[in-house]
């Protein structure tokens, strides 16, 4: 029996919780939760996504610049093609930036469709001829970027030098699970000389 | 009892309001700190991809500005006296240091022949631009190593002489408008290593009795006519019709006239050893060693029985029925057969008398000796100091008025000398020199003028009567905005003039000689010290900054 015996009595003495507070507060708890979940899923969603395009449009340019700055001082550029494998070679004979020497250097790019396309670099001063790699790369290389595939399908090829003057670039950069960066541009050689020798 | 139970439930809510407030707090703290750890990662990777991508915008534009640098100092190069260094200020921003090399080629990977600034002398052989390029948009969040690039482009180059240099150059025989057409028992032969041609910019010419000419024939606005037995060692170029009567032309026959419906005739027993390239219809009776060609212009040519022509005819028009021989294909209503193309005759060069501008090649000034007086005895006197002078000399005739007379006075040179007369009168004259090295001399009519047209004073004339000899061992160059009247006998050098007529037995040996600070061949100035041509542009590279 409840009596009216005043506020110090259900304050002090009885403590607990009635089910109906129970319920009520598990109903407001789960939904905040349900709230701060999908804030949360959200927003780690978005961050991979950002992460994951970024990485692979970083991915892409680093790898852009590092040709373009090798086939813009090279004399001599030529492309070969493993038809099995899918992997290529491009070859440049290139010259020094450095303002006080010309000497030459033989600096290749090496692309195989392996473990999900990776593109590295190479360069040998005094110069001295790069061959292709079989089965991956040896020696000394430098990786430039991974997820790397060709962008024309048509040809399968990263890259082609149609002319020997300039290099056409055509690959995608894979960002997990978004929409791949495409990069497609070409380069030019600008020496007026060409000599290969004795790179290729 | 309601009122007790209500008041049980408010005691209850207030006891949890003012004691239950930390797992609340605790859920915002726990969802705030996963947020911000989200945005910050979010926000970091956001920052360091719009730092590389401004990175390489930054990039392309200070490449573009280097090699918009590149490009500006060459073409600056080109047209202007050459500066140490050329800046630009606003987009593209940049800026280039030229230095040159005294090597034609490098002398290998490192090539430490480089000198900073322009080329101070004519041994410059090749000129280094080292661009450099600053971006317009820099990169952002510390990403900053694109934003400056430099380029370095090297180029062959021909520095430009001096200024007052005396460059041998113009034709045997220059007229800036031919009044006289008539070449008479002229023969003009190649003294030198270049070719002798006669230029005349407008006006026709007939050559006569036995006139040989080696070199080129250029008419820029006129025809030619051939007879008596002319022959022409060389190309004949005219912008009128040519009439081939009795002589031999060894060279082509290029006529971009047409007149009377006909552009080139050969009559019996004329000869062209060439090719004809005609503007429209020919009359063939002679005989023509190469082929014909024939048009735009439209028409029916024409072929004797007595014509021969030793391979093909190509016409825009029609061909008269077969007669004589054709040893080639003939084809007819020929399109597309365009104009033969004819020489530009130079312009006429006014060449004012400057003392400063005769300077020897070590830099001495020429001595000068001004007549002040016009009496045979000051002549005399100025001619005798001219020919035992053993520097080069002027000597200005021109107190002598209109014109000068020369007659009956014979030199002996023993250096270069400069006759000035405002018109000279040569008869019986002996000018030669008694050894080699040979000795020039420069007999000037000067044209003060600036019009780029003969300038010829009241009164004034030029005539080379006979029994004038010039040579050996001088070779003259004779500039004169007179008309030369010339029946001289022998000269070794070359004649400029607002006409030349030759009237009889004539020998000319060609030796261009030149004049200070001009171009005869091409009717130009000579480019103000300082200056030079580039050639194709043999390397340009990236280099590295720092």
């Amino acid at each position: 029996m409840l009596t009216d015996s005043g506020p110090d009595l259900v304050g002090q003495k009885n403590k607990g919780f009635t089910m109906l507070e129970l319920l009520i507060s598990s109903a407001l708890s789960i939904i905040i939760l349900v709230i701060a979940g999908s804030v949360l899923i959200a927003g780690l969603r978005t961050q991979e996504s950002s992460q994951s395009v970024t990485d692979a449009a970083n991915t892409a340019q680093q790898i852009v610049r590092s040709i373009q700055a090798g086939v813009k001082n090279s004399s001599a550029i030529s492309v070969t093609t493993n038809g099995t494998t899918g992997a290529q070679l491009l070859m440049t004979r290139t010259i020094s930036s450095d303002p006080n020497s010309t000497a030459p250097s033989c600096q290749d790019w090496y692309y195989t469709p392996a473990s999900g396309g990776l593109l590295y670099t190479r360069r040998t001063t005094p110069a001295s001829p790069i061959t292709l790699p079989n089965g991956g790369p040896a020696g000394i290389w430098t990786l430039l970027g991974s997820g790397v595939s060709p962008a024309d399908l048509a040809t399968g090829k990263v890259f082609s030098a149609p002319s020997g003057d300039r290099v056409e670039l055509k690959f995608s950069v894979a960002a997990g699970s978004h929409p791949y960066v495409l990069i497609s541009t070409m380069n030019y050689r600008t020496q007026s000389t060409t000599l290969s020798a004795p790179c290729f | 009892m309601f009122l007790t139970r209500k008041r049980y439930i408010e005691a209850s809510f207030s006891s949890l309001y003012s004691k239950e407030r930390g797992s609340a707090l605790l859920g915002v703290f726990g969802v705030l700190g996963v947020t911000t750890v989200m945005a910050l990662t979010v926000t970091t990777a956001s920052l360091h991809a719009l730092g590389f991508s401004t990175s390489t915008r930054a990039g392309v534009e200070a490449e573009a500005a280097a090699e918009a640098g590149v490009d500006f100092a060459a073409a600056s190069l080109s047209n202007s006296v050459c500066q140490a260094n050329y800046s630009s200020n606003t987009a593209p921003i940049f800026s280039v240091d030229i230095s040159y090399s005294a090597l034609q080629t490098s002398p290998g990977d490192t090539d430490n022949s480089w000198i900073a600034g322009c080329p101070s002398d004519v041994s410059a052989k090749r000129l280094r631009l080292v661009a450099t390029g600053w971006a317009s948009n820099v990169g952002v969040a510390k990403n900053s190593s694109q934003d400056v690039r430099k380029v370095e482009a090297i180029y062959p180059y021909t520095p430009s002489p001096p200024s007052n240099s005396i460059i041998p150059s113009g034709p045997a025989t220059y007229s800036y408008a031919q009044t006289d057409p008539t070449i008479n028992n002229m023969v003009l032969t190649q003294g030198g290593s270049t070719k002798p041609s006669i230029v005349y910019r407008s006006g026709s010419a007939t050559c006569t009795s036995a006139s040989e000419i080696t070199g080129d024939v250029i008419l820029g606005g006129g025809g030619l006519t051939v007879t008596s037995g002319c022959t022409i060692n060389g190309d004949l170029f005219t912008s009128g019709v040519v009439s081939v009567q009795s002589g031999e032309i060894m060279g082509n026959v290029n006529a971009a006239g047409v007149q009377g419906g006909t552009s080139v005739t050969l009559a019996t027993p004329a000869v062209v050893d060439g090719s004809v390239y005609a503007a429209g219809p020919v009359s063939i009776a002679g005989r023509v060693g190469g082929n014909i060609v024939s048009g735009p212009v439209t028409g029916q040519s024409t072929f004797s029985n007595k014509s021969s022509v030793g391979g093909s005819v190509v016409s825009a028009g029609t061909l008269s029925a077969p007669a004589g021989v054709i040893k080639g294909a003939t084809s007819i209503n020929q399109s597309g057969i365009l104009t033969p193309a004819i020489p530009v005759a130079p312009p006429w060069v006014d060449f004012a008398y400057d003392p400063a501008g005769w300077i020897t090649s070590t830099g001495s000034p020429y001595a000068v000796v001004t007549m002040t007086g016009c009496s045979s005895s000051n002549l005399n006197t100025a001619l005798n100091t001219a020919q035992s002078s053993h520097v080069p000399i002027i000597v200005d005739t021109r107190i002598c008025g209109p014109v000068t007379d020369f007659s009956h006075h014979d030199m002996i040179l023993t250096s270069d000398v400069v006759i000035l007369a405002n018109g000279f009168n040569f008869q019986t004259n002996n000018i030669q020199a008694p050894s080699a090295p040979d000795k020039r001399l420069w007999i000037i009519i000067p044209d003060g003028v600036a019009d780029s047209a003969p300038t010829c004073g009241v009164g004034s004339s030029a005539t080379l009567g006979q029994h004038v000899e010039i040579g050996p061992h001088v070779n003259t160059l004779i500039y004169s905005p007179c008309a030369i009247s010339n029946g001289g006998d022998h000269l070794s050098g070359q004649m400029y003039a607002s006409s030349v007529n030759t009237s009889s037995e004539f020998v000319l040996i060609y030796l261009p000689i030149g004049l200070p600070s001009v171009n005869l061949s091409t009717g130009q100035h000579l480019a103000p010290s300082g200056t030079g041509v580039l050639g194709d542009r043999t390397s340009i590279r990236d280099l590295l900054v720092g």
